[in-house]
């Protein structure tokens, strides 16, 4: 087996969001960090600029995994940067009513608002957040903003993560969803990662990691390279940032679910439903901002549902549209006046990670009673608003996408019923961490982006403090 | 055909289901006569083995189904949400694997003599502008380090 003989004080597992946080403040802070990465290398010069190559490029399975049922659709970023480089750059922190529910579900006291808030003033000091000035909101926001206030819904500005986007260039933002091609979305390839290779982080992409080893103090980890050999990196400690899913499967495939029971279990996806409406009018929802709102009503909130307006690139809205042959056709030649509002269910049921003996990755996820309840009630607000602003026919999207996948490895005090402690370690190994989207003990109803950065720095400040004890 | 990963009977297949589920009309080339299938390989090529053989078996049975058959299974796996789970959830991957085979090679825009994106009127466009002067990141916005004081 290839490998190198150094044993590096860390190896990180996903160049992601949290990966590439953490390996910040570890290498800025004198350690010699190795970042491991399945997904390829690219910059804004490279990213693929066809729908299909972006989806079999850019993501796990080429383009998208589906549970056990196909009811969900789980989007899984495969790419340096991870889901920074492909999500739509939401930047919200999270409220009261998410640190209770992570509190109640884990045990886990310090799980509070005015803990984590220097946490997301720092990693706010790391990415630019912006909210999109009025002149340059598209009709897409126009329809939905519209819609709620005829309803009397409360909405709100989205903060997003990106620079200056250029939109008096007629910049469209829904290209980046493929990365962006003038760096103004803050992913951690122009961010944090690239101030940690800086600072000497070395970065291997393109290999998938198959295995964890623990033995004398050490890990090790070992898999496949881009060139097909096998290959095994030593580390002093290992941190796990590849997400619910990547952890889960790389630790029960390493045989830690023994030690583990929890492990794979309490996953969340926050089930979206994209639902469209056809106009008279042209609504050129592709043009511009791709979000501007947000819903910010309590009544939503305490319903356990939020509407964001969204749109998405030609084949996604091809599949959104059910039928095929004429039918479709015709909504396809009218993409321009669609109009697309999401509803995001803050899921209360878990699903079950788990991997078959080939490897390959088993999703057990429904949706119970509430869980539909929460979506239906959503669907409604959505009709409400698409009917007030004079939408002709309205179209339901029944597949519901997983972006935010959450937990599988969840913190909590009780080892028998989480996987990660309070202090970020994996229940009784000493030098094996996770701070990412794996350890959230339950669903939050908040978009999960600004919440992993946050607390992956507080977790790098525990892995600090515990290699200089 | 050029596929490399398709035999020619599972890429007849495929293009006869492309047909049934983009017959085309005046405006818009049919599936098969738009030529996008050709670059099924850029899709197919990274999917997991498992799916792969899956939607080679199926593209191999449509070879040889007649279309009215074809159109009637589609249709069929259009409806799953009528059927209990055991039966509605393979009806939806049969859906979900077809049509998105389907949908995305036509609507990435990748046909031959006519474009697609043109046709739908869509325009998204980034105007790339020079190359940044930095190679570096720039410091963060009131960026701090991250190195942890001594305790």
């Amino acid at each position: 087996m290839a490998g190198e003989q150094t044993i590096y004080d860390a190896v990180i597992v996903g160049a992601g969001v949290s990966g590439s946080f953490i390996a910040q403040a570890l290498t800025q802070a004198g350690m010699q960090c190795l970042v491991l990465e399945a997904g390829k290398d690219f910059a804004r010069s490279t990213y693929p600029r066809k729908e299909i190559d972006a989806n079999s490029q850019l993501f796990w399975s080429g383009g998208i995994e589906l549970n056990t049922d196909a009811t969900i659709g789980l989007l899984r970023p495969k790419v340096v940067g991870g889901g920074s480089v492909v999500n739509q750059a939401l930047a919200d922190r999270f409220d009261d009513s998410a640190f209770d529910g992570w509190r109640d579900a884990s045990g886990v006291s310090s799980l509070t608002r005015s803990e984590f808030e220097p946490w997301y003033d720092k990693a706010e000091r790391e990415i630019e957040i912006r909210t999109v000035p009025e002149e340059y909101r598209n009709g897409n926001a126009r329809v939905f903003k519209a819609g709620f206030d005829a309803n009397g819904y409360r909405s709100a500005l989205l903060r997003r993560a990106q620079g200056d986007c250029h939109f008096e260039d007629g910049n469209c933002c829904i290209e980046c969803l493929a990365g962006c091609r003038i760096d103004s979305k803050q992913s951690m390839v122009v961010t944090t990662l690239k101030r940690a290779r800086a600072a000497g982080l070395q970065v291997i992409s393109e290999f998938e990691a198959h295995r964890v080893e623990h033995a004398n103090g050490e890990v090790t980890v070992a898999g496949v390279g881009a060139d097909k050999a096998a290959a095994s990196y030593r580390g002093r400690i290992l941190v796990l940032a590849s997400g619910a899913i990547g952890n889960s499967r790389l630790l029960l495939q390493s045989g830690f679910a023994s030690r583990l029971p929890a492990l794979g279990h309490n996953f969340f996806t926050h089930p979206q439903y994209m639902n469209l409406a056809v106009y008279d009018e042209p609504i050129n929802s592709h043009r511009g901002p791709l979000q501007s709102y947000k819903s910010d009503d309590p009544n939503f909130r305490r319903s356990g549902f939020k509407l964001e307006n969204v749109f998405a690139p030609p084949v996604a809205i091809a599949m959104l549209i059910p039928g095929f042959g004429a039918a479709h056709l015709r909504h396809m030649r009218n993409i321009t006046h669609l109009a697309c509002i999401e509803v995001a269910v803050r899921d209360t049921h878990p699903g079950r990670i788990r991997v078959n003996p080939r490897g390959g990755v088993i999703v057990e996820k429904k949706l119970n009673d509430e869980d539909a309840r929460r979506r239906d009630r959503g669907r409604d607000a959505i009709r409400n608003i698409f009917l007030a602003t004079g939408a002709k026919e309205i179209i339901e999207g029944n597949l519901a996408i997983g972006l935010h996948l959450m937990g599988g490895c969840n913190m909590g005090v009780d080892p028998v019923r989480s996987v990660t402690s309070p202090e970020y370690r994996l229940h009784g190994y000493a030098n094996i961490y996770a701070g990412d989207s794996s350890v959230f003990p339950n669903a939050p109803g908040i978009n999960p982006a600004l919440t992993i950065m946050a607390n992956s720095l507080r977790a790098a400040e525990q892995i600090l403090k515990d290699v200089r004890r | 055909m050029t596929s490399t990963i398709l035999t020619p009977a599972q890429h007849s297949g495929l293009l006869r289901v492309g047909d049934v589920l983009i017959p085309g009309d005046r405006q818009f080339p049919a599936f098969s006569r738009s030529r996008c299938a050709e670059h099924v390989d850029r899709m197919l090529a990274y999917m997991n083995e498992s799916d792969l053989q899956a939607i080679k078996i199926l593209l191999g049975l449509f070879r040889y189904l007649p279309k009215l058959v074809l159109r009637g299974i589609m249709a069929l796996t259009d409806q799953h949400r009528r059927f209990p789970d055991a039966i509605g959830g393979p009806l939806r991957m049969i859906n979900i694997a077809i049509k998105g085979l389907v949908m995305t090679l036509y609507y990435s825009d990748l046909t031959e003599g006519v474009s697609i994106y043109e046709l739908i009127h869509w325009d998204a466009k980034i105007v790339e502008r020079e190359p940044l002067a930095v190679d570096h990141a720039p410091a963060a916005i009131n960026h701090e380090p991250l190195v942890m004081e001594e305790p």
